[in-house]
């Protein structure tokens, strides 16, 4: 057990701060998110996580929740958490060594942005009733099916798409420009392009399938979603981080009454709730990052309870902090509105908080009581 | 940064066990099954601090100079996990989490050979003369008064809530010695012997059905000044410097950890029989206090390696307090819902344990209502949850974050 941050995280910490920094405070990410993938690209960010002989920098999952929560607090919009963490995490694992040689390096040079489509059975108490799916044909696939809204899909050059085989998920690369995809570009609230997919008999060569030899289940495909959720936990802890400063400046400057609003016990004590909150939220964002690298019994109760608290926690801050600032906190005019929606976006990616709120649910609901653990699992958050 | 255990650290995790499983009497356990109270009677754990100090684990944050075992963070979260899994006595923690820490920072050499030993054996028990009737939450209103007199000071005044004053042979309080305009400034931090003539202590029954917490009042009582920590009206650093270690200074997650368990097996029972308490609800409720204690759990773990980095918990100590003892009320209420109209039966005998139960569930069933009131404490005591979040922001406002 080891708590201390390495000095390789602090340099992480540092250099992504001082580069996402410089596009902090801004709302228009459709202009500048080339231009900052690009200086990820050169700062070789884009390989953070990436296998070290595919030229990534193969980082642990302390790394990737400094990094993070470096670019929720500047709330910058980029598809990196889609790329280069859940694409990036399914090509390494179910990607055939053609597939990986093909499209990581461009990945990780920030010259191919490969977009993840990832169905919602893996994170549904009742299975979606349509689901994109796939037909074996004599030269390759034909897919048929819809995805709307997927998240920063307006910026995708390539689609890393499930769809169901019978009833087996598995994941085909389609670039965004091929013959037969339909991709209608969408507004979304986390300040990112969007995009509604349609696509009918879409035609792809037999190489475009992953792991047609090792077909995933639907809890491999929550495992290898393990880091993703990670990550986004850790960005969700930083944008709230960022909130929480913003709203402290605030009531300490803001004068009602005749005094700061700061001087209110009823405005101090919501102060100190979103502070707790905040703490809560980073800690147990590491815990998350930490049972990512980690795979086993605790990785799936710890990550839903990552995401459950860290869920519940951003939409205190986020309501919180639109409440202290009073009118404004609804106006355009200053960030605290946009914040609080990439954190809503947060709540319903990979699992709503009900879902996974329910998933400890059930796991505590039922007997355990092997060997000389607790009867009930109110079992240690350690990994062993 | 990892959360796995070393080979050495699952070594004495194995010896921590072994330990347990010799060690912790069938009766030990049964004792803490049916103890009502996060402090637990000296006939139990007294029984279970000798133990612990004849293994040398009494004190396992203490330096080794004092006395201490010098545990490594891990080693002392393994401890608390596994000592509150297998159902371990609570200890009393005025000496050794208290005024041990506190003598070890302030205390003179004298003070610490004359005292440090005897928190170590249990030799001498302590209680903590903090509140008065007149100063609760405004703790620096406090009025009981020291007055010099030769080499000591002639203590007049009363303290409340005095927690196993009634056991106590030694008690560290908070004394008036000067009247400052800043209120603070002249108060001084005195160790006092309960054996000298002139205190009186008187009891306090609680709606748990306890005597736990106590009146004492101070008639002419003489004090060597020798007993008095730091400088002479310089007792109010001591007092918070003490104050962040009671609220911060342990792992609070092995016990809350061992409550949730036990509310489980409760939740469970109740299925099992059906009927009126048996609302899968419960399942949920439980649930979300598992996320919370998972957040609470890492909390603790990064600001105690912190500590052992040589830093104080600071304002931490504020959030972690909050945090458990709001943790540790609903698990309580949990546990108190899941027995419906049973856990409306009242056993009066107190200690608890005076009654004859079937089986480890009806003891805790039986202990789960003395124990969802005698928890409406902890929001309570060591300042209330009202004065931690104005501590917090206030830090937050003065210093950032």
């Amino acid at each position: 057990m080891d708590f201390k941050a390495s000095d390789e995280q602090l340099l992480i910490r540092e250099g992504a701060a001082r580069l996402v920094g410089r596009y902090a405070d801004r709302a228009d990410a459709e202009t500048y998110w080339r231009a900052l993938w690009a200086e990820f690209a050169e700062a070789g960010w884009l390989g953070l996580v990436a296998p070290g002989d595919l030229g990534g920098l193969a980082a642990d999952g302390p790394s990737l929740n400094v990094f993070m929560g470096e670019l929720g607090r500047a709330g910058v919009a980029t598809p990196f958490v889609e790329c280069a963490v859940t694409s990036m995490d399914l090509l390494a694992k179910w990607g055939t060594t053609e597939q990986q040689a093909a499209l990581i390096p461009d990945m990780v040079g920030g010259r191919r942005v490969v977009i993840p489509v990832l169905g919602e059975e893996a994170y549904s108490a009742e299975p979606p009733k349509t689901m994109p799916r796939a037909r074996r044909k004599r030269d390759g696939w034909s897919l048929s099916g819809a995805a709307s809204l997927v998240p920063a899909g307006g910026w995708a050059d390539t689609f890393l798409l499930s769809a169901a085989v019978e009833d087996q998920p598995m994941f085909f690369l389609v670039p965004a420009d091929a013959d037969g995809l339909s991709v209608q570009h969408a507004a979304h609230i986390d300040g990112r392009t969007a995009a509604d997919i349609n696509f009918s008999d879409l035609r792809l060569p037999e190489d475009a399938a992953l792991g047609a030899e090792d077909a995933p289940t639907l809890e491999d495909i929550r495992s290898a979603a393990a880091r993703s959720i990670a990550a986004l936990c850790a960005d969700s802890a930083g944008a709230m981080s960022f909130l929480l400063d913003r709203t402290v400046q605030y009531v300490e400057q803001r004068q009602q009454f005749g005094r700061k609003l700061s001087a209110n016990q009823a405005v101090e004590h919501r102060i100190a709730r979103m502070a707790i909150a905040v703490d809560e939220a980073q800690a147990i964002s590491l815990l998350a990052s930490l049972a990512a690298d980690t795979p086993g019994a605790s990785q799936d109760t710890i990550l839903s309870s990552a995401k459950a608290k860290i869920g519940e926690a951003a939409r205190f801050v986020g309501q919180s902090a639109i409440q202290l600032h009073g009118g404004m906190g609804v106006s355009e005019a200053l960030p605290i509105g946009r914040y609080f929606k990439r954190l809503i976006a947060f709540e319903t990616a990979f699992g709503s908080t009900a879902w996974h709120v329910r998933r400890i649910t059930d796991h505590i609901g039922r007997p355990h009581g092997k060997g000389n653990g607790p009867a009930y699992d109110a079992s240690p958050i350690t990994l062993s | 940064m990892d959360l796995c255990f070393s080979p050495q650290e699952r070594e004495f995790r194995s010896e921590v066990i072994a330990f347990l499983d010799e060690k912790l009497t069938s009766d030990l356990r049964r004792q803490q099954r049916l103890n009502t109270s996060f402090f637990s009677d000296p006939d139990l754990g007294l029984r279970w601090h000798r133990i612990l100090f004849e293994k040398g684990w009494i004190a396992p944050s203490w330096p080794r100079e004092y006395g201490g075992a010098e545990w490594t963070v891990a080693q002392r979260y393994i401890y608390d996990i596994e000592s509150h899994r297998a159902g371990a006595p609570y200890l009393q923690v005025q000496g050794l989490r208290m005024i041990g820490p506190l003598i070890m920072k302030f205390g003179t050499d004298a003070q610490k050979a004359k005292y440090l030993p005897k928190i170590l054996s249990g030799e001498d028990y302590w209680c903590q003369g903090y509140s008065e009737p007149n100063a609760g939450s405004d703790l620096s209103a406090l009025t009981t008064r020291a007055t010099p007199d030769g080499d000591d000071y002639i203590v007049s005044g009363s303290k409340i809530w005095t927690t196993h004053a009634h056991h106590a042979n030694r008690m560290f309080a908070l004394v008036r010695t000067a009247d400052t305009p800043k209120r603070q400034d002249g108060i001084s931090f005195l160790l006092i012997d309960m054996q000298t003539p002139g205190i009186t202590v008187r009891p306090i029954i609680t709606i748990d059905g306890e005597h736990e917490v106590n009146e004492v009042f101070f008639d002419d009582v003489r004090v060597p000044q020798a007993e008095r920590i730091g400088p002479e009206n310089g007792g109010w650093e001591c007092a918070k410097y003490l104050l962040e270690f009671e609220r911060g200074g342990g792992f609070s997650c092995g016990s809350l950890r061992a409550s949730l368990e036990r509310a489980l097996r409760l939740a469970h029972a109740a299925k099992a029989r059906g009927g009126a308490a048996a609302d899968p609800s419960i399942f949920d409720r439980l649930a979300r206090i598992r996320i919370d204690l998972d957040a609470l759990e890492m909390l603790e773990l990064r600001v105690m390696s912190g500590l052992e980095a040589g830093r104080n918990p600071g304002v931490a100590s504020s959030v972690m307090k909050i945090r458990a003892s709001e943790i540790r009320q609903s698990i309580s209420e949990a546990a108190v819902d899941s027995l419906g109209t049973e856990a409306l039966r009242w056993y009066p005998q107190r200690p608890l344990k005076r009654h004859a139960f079937d089986t480890p569930i009806d003891e805790d069933a039986a202990a789960a209502m003395p124990i969802y009131l005698s928890e409406r404490a902890h929001t309570i005591f060591a300042g209330a949850t009202e004065i931690q979040l104005s501590i917090i922001a206030k830090s937050i406002f003065r210093y950032g974050r």
